[in-house]
């Protein structure tokens, strides 16, 4: 008898413990409510007991922390404990992209999130509707330095905008040039060696890619040499790397933007320029101009890295990342930006998009939301101002390391880059004086001085340094774009349930036309598909979205 | 005393099945709660219970949209791929296997064929990727064959046979175990007799060694029913991408792309009761067929 009572109580332990755990996981809501003081609420002041904060780390592809340091323990986080004594914990560490989407997934699904992370407009849109996060109104109006506030407002209103529902501000956003064309990036020492003048329409790059493939300047066997490096997202992901952007513009398509055309609200991707673009580039994949792999290609960046690739088309900073690498892989890789433009005439559209890119917000019951605003602003005003001179940060940085910032909240005027161009060709030109620069700009001042001493034998901090500023962001602020302004960025009732499948029907259907899957004249039947399952419906209630403005 | 002595006895064994029991409930039975979620538009944080309920919209949609049905022929296709060569490989491999007479080399080559099954989907995942890449082994042969190359793990005409092939691969030999433990339970006596009578070793095979296992044969294929609409996560989707979603996406990788990636969980839940319920079809009429055609009952 004592025997099965011993069994009873046993198994008794085993399923307390299974519920016991399910009882105790749940957290002990409005306990641990601190009260903040006024003082503590202001953007630089310090608290007087650390605060920690658990966050959802995304991190860089291509990790680059100095030896000893973490992404907890680091120049930056340094910086942050001094200054303000806080110290991040991660909750998950995951890199940037899809890894990083697929965690955050996860934790929304599970409610179980890190106190600050960054999200995107749609996981921001789903944490509101289910009410997973804190109002930041109060926070941001207390705990936002000036100078920050400066930088939202140059957006006229339009930065805070997507982060505000029913007047409430719910997440602090990280900005981004509204205009951000896309420009081709190519291997000039390949240019060179063949005897090619740069590409500027895109009958010469389709000449250029050709000679690449045939001719192998990268000495890497024949039929290794890849001409373009293409993303499988092949475009109207902007601002991003390895989406064909340019070429789609040189059409007059935006794809995955609503625009206006002919009066009428119209889904870029349906649009016929669309389809002229897709099929120049599945005739480009059918010649092998393409990476054949592409649809299998887990990193482009270590396909460019390895000097097996010719041109990509990126951002202005792609010198910064990936090129940085490749430049340190193979010191002869000299790639070179440049626009291609219909005529050749310089002259290249582009679409506009919303200034927010990325969404910070602060978990519901998390004692400290003012430290979102607080780190923010000591990142975005104390640290490139009255402190631009901290050593370990100053090391980070002119070392060419990435990743440290525990949040990389970035807040920047509406015209930062062309400004930062400004002010580093005046720089040079000694019309300003280098010690009034930010630290980023000093930073990639030095880099572009090392660069110009000695163009031949630079290495890849001062070459990237020079290539992304004195090149990418060059063409940024010297290229004439007719900006294309999509007229919606929301999202409207439809979409909620059916915009998930009409993405990944989209996603599907490029690439498959690009990669000759499916012939070009399949597009109609896409076109149709799309209305059918929802897009229609969509259209018609972006339309009247749009009407109401 | 005897009687009371066997009864507490039987109670103590009864008991060794409360913990499973109790894992069988927490894990699998309460978990079945969530299915009311396919009827509302789930919230996270307001959960089960304080969702908004919106009838069959989901189911509506469901059946409205082409995915729906393309990935149940896929994981129907996949599946019973899968089952088939999946049986009939192993067998094939044992009996092959049994007629080898030099000891040391059955045991090497069995231990050769069976370590993949000890490997992850995503270690395979990798090799397989290498060796069907564009200029991996597979296409150099192609290619010094003076044949195309192709891109198989992004050819719709490709990727489920790659997908059962290479399934296939990884679990031949592990499967086959049992069937040489089968094979060595048939009376020596019979093919002594068999061979009196005259037979050859083809004719052994057919008359002695089939028949002795095909009991084995029935219930593995009639447990395997069960898992019919497994079609294997893991490896699908190590190995997919966008332009074969359309002939490689089963059930399982598509509630976990748009439930959990895309936030969508009422959606995926009504995707995922769907295949319980041609599970649960495909199992009575299993069941019942077996009834009829073998007298043999899975349960």
């Amino acid at each position: 008898m004592k025997r099965i009572i011993a069994a009873i109580s046993a198994v008794l332990v085993v399923v307390g413990i299974f519920f016991g755990f399910r009882v105790a996981d749940k957290p002990a809501a409005g306990k641990d409510k601190t009260t903040v003081t006024s003082q503590e609420l202001k953007p630089f002041s310090k608290y007087k007991k650390t605060v920690t904060y658990t966050i959802g780390k995304s991190t860089p592809g291509i990790p680059k922390l100095p030896k000893g340091q973490t992404y907890e323990n680091n120049a930056y986080t340094k910086y942050l404990k001094k200054t303000l004594n806080i110290q991040s914990k991660d909750k998950f560490e995951a890199e940037t992209g899809d890894a990083y989407d697929r965690k955050v997934s996860m934790a929304v699904a599970s409610g179980d999130l890190p106190d600050i992370m960054s999200v995107n407009i749609d996981t921001l849109r789903t944490l509101v509707a289910s009410g997973e996060i804190q109002d930041l109104s109060k926070v941001y109006k207390s705990s936002t330095s000036k100078f920050v506030k400066e930088k939202y407002n140059s957006y006229n209103g339009r930065a805070l905008k997507e982060a505000t529902f029913n007047g409430k501000l719910m997440a602090i956003p990280s900005t981004q040039n509204a205009t951000a064309p896309t420009m081709l990036w190519i291997r000039q020492d390949w240019l060179d060696k063949l005897g090619l003048k740069a590409p500027k329409t895109v009958a010469e790059l389709q000449k250029v890619l050709t000679a690449f493939v045939e001719k192998d300047p990268g000495n890497n066997g024949k039929g290794k040499t890849i001409g373009l490096a293409l993303s499988k997202s092949v475009g109207g992901m902007y601002g991003s790397l390895f989406v064909a952007d340019n070429i789609f513009a040189t059409y007059n398509s935006y794809p995955r933007q609503w625009i206006r055309q002919n009066g009428k609200v119209v889904y870029g991707s349906t649009t016929n320029q669309t389809k002229q673009a897709l099929g120049l580039l599945a005739s480009w994949y059918k010649k092998g101009l393409i990476d054949p792999q592409m649809a299998v290609r887990d990193s482009i960046e270590s396909l460019i890295i390895s000097g097996k690739a010719g041109a990509f088309f990126g951002p202005w900073w792609s010198g910064d990342y990936p090129l940085n690498s490749a430049k340190q892989k193979d010191p002869k890789a000299d790639w070179k930006p440049y626009m291609i433009s219909k005529n050749g005439d310089g002259k290249i559209s582009a679409y506009t998009q919303d200034p927010d890119s990325e969404f910070y917000v602060v978990k519901k019951g998390y004692a400290h939301p003012e430290l979102l605003p607080k780190l923010v602003s000591a990142l975005n005003d104390r640290l490139v101002r009255k402190d631009k001179n901290y050593k370990p940060v100053v090391d980070f940085v002119q070392n060419g390391y990435d990743g440290g910032k525990p949040l990389d909240v970035m807040v920047n005027f509406n015209n930062a880059t062309v400004q930062m161009y400004k002010d580093l060709q005046a720089t040079v030109d000694g019309k300003k004086n280098p010690s009034s620069l930010s630290l980023d700009d000093s930073t990639s001042y030095k880099n572009i001085k090392d660069y110009l001493k000695d163009p031949k034998n630079a290495n890849a901090n001062a070459w990237s340094g020079y290539t992304s500023r004195m090149l990418g962001a060059k063409l940024m602020a010297t290229t004439k774009v007719k900006s294309v302004n999509p007229v919606y960025f929301g999202q409207t009732k439809s979409m909620k349930l059916k915009w998930t499948n009409l993405g990944t029907l989209e996603d599907e259907t490029f690439l498959k036309i690009v990669t000759g899957e499916e012939s070009i004249n399949k597009f109609s039947k896409f076109v149709h598909q799309w209305n059918q399952q929802g897009g229609a419906q969509i259209t018609k209630e972006v339309s009247t979205a749009v009407g109401k403005k | 005393m005897g009687r009371r002595k066997r009864r507490t006895g039987q109670l103590g064994y009864h008991l060794m099945m409360l913990p499973g029991m109790a894992f069988l409930v927490v894990f699998s039975f309460i978990p079945m709660l969530g299915i009311v979620m396919a009827f509302e538009n789930y919230i996270p944080t307001k959960g089960i219970f304080g969702s908004p309920w919106v009838g069959l919209d989901n189911f509506q949609y469901m059946i409205q949209i082409p995915d729906s049905w393309d990935i149940l022929r896929n994981t129907l296709i996949i599946a019973i791929g899968k089952i088939f060569f999946g049986t009939l490989v192993p067998i094939i491999f044992a009996l092959l296997l049994n007629e080898i007479r030099l000891k040391w080399a059955k045991k090497t080559i069995q231990t050769i064929v069976y370590l993949p099954n000890f490997l992850s989907w995503a270690v395979v995942a990798a090799i397989v990727i290498n060796v069907f890449d564009y200029s991996g082994p597979i296409n150099n042969i192609l290619q010094g064959l003076g044949l195309h190359p192709i891109m198989f793990l992004a050819s719709n005409q490709w990727f489920r046979k790659v997908m059962i092939g290479t399934d296939v691969w990884k679990n031949f030999g592990y499967g086959a175990i049992v069937y040489l433990a089968a094979l060595t339970g048939i009376d020596p006596g019979l093919y002594e007799a068999a061979s009196m009578d005259g037979a050859n070793r083809f004719k052994q095979l057919l008359h002695v060694t089939l028949p002795g296992i095909l009991p084995t044969v029935m219930l593995i294929s009639a447990l395997n029913l069960g898992s019919i609409l497994n079609a294997g996560f893991d490896q699908i989707y190590a190995l997919y991408n966008p332009i074969v979603y359309e002939t490689g996406d089963v059930i399982d990788t598509y509630v976990y792309r748009v439930g959990l990636l895309g936030q969508q969980y009422s959606f995926a839940t009504a995707i995922g009761l769907l295949k319980s319920v041609v599970s649960f079809a495909l199992l009575i009429s299993a069941n019942k067929l077996s009834i009829k055609f073998a007298n043999m009952r899975i349960f």
